[in-house]
């Protein structure tokens, strides 16, 4: 058995992901603003915020 | 995280718009986990919800489904497919009550070493990115992946 690298543990417990295809619901979701109150919130908590560079 | 995930879960193309079914003593219950761009195109909001048979989508409905800990593991999940394949964004999210907000905080408490090996982890505090540290108070959370 492979030994695990440091932060995979978290990746280990992980589902199948399956594509949906053309027709189903969730394309119908994609790019939707789904929770507009969340993202106003969160629009405003994070506005003007200086994102850190990355280390 | 060692918490037990949904086996499956149902994403659209671009990795931005999961869905999953609850199951539970309430029955079965879809779940959408969706990351939208906020004004600042590389941050991206991680929301979470109930969707209803009529298309609507409520964040605010407590289900009570028995299953907690394995539905913020699937979240977890999601995230973690969402990050692997956009490391450059940054995902935010914050709980759309109280409750939820603290359930998140207990959860990135309790795996905090491993999730920093995994991710950057700041909350926003008066307007600044805060490196976010153990049991600090916060209402909000920003992350991106580490490379």
């Amino acid at each position: 058995m492979k030994a695990l690298k440091k932060g995979e543990q978290a990746a280990t417990k992980k589902p199948e992901v399956v594509i949906v295809k053309d027709g189903h619901f969730l394309n119908s979701l994609k790019g939707k603003n789904l929770f507009p109150e969340a993202l106003e919130e969160a629009n405003k908590i994070m506005r003007n915020v200086e994102l850190p560079k990355r280390k | 995280m060692n918490y037990e995930t949904y086996p499956w879960i149902e994403s659209t193309s671009d990795l931005t718009t999961f869905h999953f079914v609850s199951e539970g003593p309430k029955g079965y219950i879809n779940k959408i986990i969706a990351f939208h761009p906020m004004e600042d195109p590389t941050v991206f909001n991680l929301g979470f919800g109930d969707t209803h048979p009529n298309g609507h989508v409520d964040d605010s409905i407590v289900t009570d489904n028995g299953d907690r800990d394995k539905i913020l593991a699937t979240v977890a999940a999601a995230v973690n497919i969402f990050t692997k394949a956009y490391p450059d964004y940054w995902v935010f999210f914050a709980g759309s009550t109280e409750s939820r907000t603290r359930l998140y905080r207990m959860a990135i408490n309790k795996h905090l070493l491993e999730l920093r090996q995994l991710y950057e982890i700041y909350t926003i505090i008066d307007g600044q990115p805060v490196p976010f540290y153990r049991h600090l108070a916060v209402n909000s959370f920003l992350i991106r992946r580490k490379i």
